[in-house]
């Protein structure tokens, strides 16, 4: 009788289903997905020679891959790593908390999540030749070097990343792409108020005790220019200190800062070139590298708008935009558009109040605005209440700040700092 | 010897403000740690080293966003899982058969446990990195799937289903190599 009803669960084992690899699995780890999964594959168990000697295996695997010998740091590591730091050397790596990726990362992706600069290569000369000059003839060396007849500029990505108003490119590329919960969309943007002009800015850490970091300096300039016929402002921005050495033109519509075009040059390790030409509700273009083209081709749908590209923007938008107290508006930045996570990334500015900063570059009667960028920390931006320049943002992070301050405007579009 | 969480404490900021002597101790700290865990997802050896050089040289810099609400140590390995994987998916990586230099240790006990080792080994080698990947998060760093998932871009469903495919290689492939 028991061999018959042994027999009898055995002929049945074979007819009913094996439990499927994923609950099996489940079941091993304790972490089955109902007490019914449970008990249904444990009754299975009981009369399944196979599924016993799977889960047997399933078991095991884990101590069984632990004894995968992995191999140790090799020697010098260390010091070459200090001697490139040393050199100016960085990389920047991608976030430990970032969401979800693309579901296919290409491969531009490894280099679009980290910028190798080798400042060394300009080295001191390039830096003070650029620092002292007003235009984008004199950026530095390599990255002039690696600029296109026609396109005055090197670029990378980097201030308001530096800022903290936008997110490094490490980061930005995964972030959510769908807008909820923003406020109305910034209308009626007027280029008419904006002028030309160099603006520049230091960015430090400040500890809680009051230590700071030594600063980097960035700095944006624009000016009048055409482009394709129609009157727009060329912006320049570049930012050059011991972590980043970027710099990107972007030209926008004179009235209405709708981007038109921007160029970026030495973008991510492998020095990817992106050229994004913005034609109605597209964004058009290649990002070139590694030996291969990707082409750049995104809708930017009329109801996300106005767009906004370039790590110089916001200097232009604060100036273009009247703001008053209750404020709130979103926008949309324009990421690389090579890959679909990575085309707009839509930022909520808020009008916090009132107040009154002091920096060394003198005191300012400013806005205090709340800027967000989806999925960031929140960024505390201070801008002149009379004319919209940016007087500070800042970060706050654990243990202090990241800030980054106005450290000159052209005296021509602003009144020279209040004392 | 386990770091002291105070220590690591003190040493990141001082590394975050640029210090080479906190940067270096950070290291003699964790690059093992990061070095495995960046050789078990990418299977190379030289592609590890450049991962360890690349989490190292940029670790200053990243340590602006690291908060400090969790482990530190799981902080830089889910850094470092991303750059390997980052890595993974781009093309100039070099391709590397894994260790097998030690497997001529014959008759004994020991040489069992070499072979049996070297044959893990290449069964992990031989499977493809997204799978891989998987299964190195879950059965060697603890991963849940939703992490695992959130890692690589795909389901909770996705990685479960990944993660047994690669458990059915590589029993195809341990039971294969006796």
């Amino acid at each position: 009788m028991h061999s018959m009803l042994t027999s009898i669960a055995s002929l049945t084992a074979r007819f009913r289903p094996h439990p499927r690899d994923p609950a099996l699995k489940r079941f091993a780890d304790g972490e089955s997905a109902s007490p019914e999964e449970r008990a249904c594959i444990a009754r299975h168990l009981e009369r399944c020679a196979e599924c016993r000697a799977t889960l047997s295996w399933v078991r095991g695997a884990g101590a069984l891959l632990r004894t995968a010998r992995t191999p140790a740091p090799p020697a010098g590591m260390l010091e070459r790593i200090a001697a490139e730091r040393a050199a100016g050397e960085r990389f920047i790596l991608p976030s430990a908390d970032e969401r979800r990726a693309p579901r296919s990362a290409p491969a531009w992706m490894a280099a679009a999540a980290t910028v190798l600069v080798a400042a060394g290569i300009a080295g001191t000369a390039g830096v003070q030749r650029w620092r002292n000059g007003s235009d984008a003839s004199r950026a530095p060396a390599h990255a002039a070097a690696r600029a296109v007849p026609g396109d005055s500029v090197p670029t990378g990505s980097g201030f308001l990343v530096a800022v903290g108003v936008l997110p490094a490119e490490a980061y930005a590329q995964e972030l959510p792409t769908e807008a909820r919960g923003t406020p109305p969309r910034v209308v009626g943007l007027d280029g008419g108020r904006l002028r030309a002009g160099r603006w520049e800015y230091e960015f430090a850490e400040h500890s809680e005790k009051g230590a700071a970091s030594v600063p980097e300096r960035g700095a944006i300039v624009i000016e009048e220019a055409e482009h394709g016929g129609r009157p727009a402002w060329r912006v320049f921005d570049a930012w050059r200190g011991h972590t980043n050495d970027m710099a990107e033109t972007t030209y926008v519509d004179r009235r209405t800062l709708r981007p038109l075009y921007r160029r970026a040059l030495n973008v991510g390790y492998s020095h990817y070139d992106v050229a994004q030409r913005f034609m109605r509700d597209s964004v058009l273009g290649t990002m070139t590298g590694r030996g291969r083209v990707t082409r750049i081709a995104r809708a930017l749908p009329a109801s996300g708008g106005p767009y906004a590209a370039g790590e110089g923007f916001f200097v232009l938008f604060f100036q273009s935009v009247v703001l008053k107290p209750g404020w709130s508006g979103s926008v949309s930045v324009v990421g690389w558009g090579a890959v679909p996570s990575d085309v707009v990334y839509p930022v909520s500015i808020r009008v916090l109040g009132e107040e009154r900063v002091r920096i060394p570059a003198g005191a300012f009667d400013c806005w205090k605005l709340s800027v967000r960028v989806r999925g960031e920390p929140e960024q505390t931006v201070w801008v002149r209440a009379s004319d919209g320049l940016l007087v500070m943002s800042r970060r706050i992070v654990r243990g202090g700040s990241n800030q980054v301050t106005l450290v000159s405007a052209p005296s021509t579009s602003t009144q020279p700092a209040e004392r | 010897m386990p770091p002291e969480p105070s220590d690591d404490a003190e040493l990141i900021a001082r590394a975050r403000a640029g210090s080479t002597d906190a940067l270096g101790a950070l290291y003699a700290r964790y690059a093992e740690p990061v070095m495995a865990l960046a050789y078990r997802l990418l299977g190379s050896v030289a592609d590890a080293e450049d991962v360890l050089h690349d989490v190292f040289l940029g670790l200053p810099e990243a340590l602006r966003r690291y908060d400090e609400r969790g482990s530190f140590p799981s902080w830089l390995k889910r850094i470092a899982a991303r750059a390997a994987l980052t890595r993974a998916r781009s093309e100039g990586r070099r391709r590397e058969v894994p260790l097998d230099a030690e497997l001529h240790h014959a008759g004994s006990a020991e040489a069992d446990a070499f072979a049996a080792r070297s044959a893990v080994e290449r069964a992990l080698a031989g499977l493809p990195v997204t799978l891989r990947a998987v299964v190195v998060l879950k059965e060697l760093e603890g991963y849940s799937h939703a992490e695992i998932g959130a890692l690589l871009g795909i389901s909770n469903a996705a990685s479960e289903v990944r993660l047994c495919r690669a458990l059915r290689l590589l029993r195809r492939a341990m039971e294969g190599s006796r």
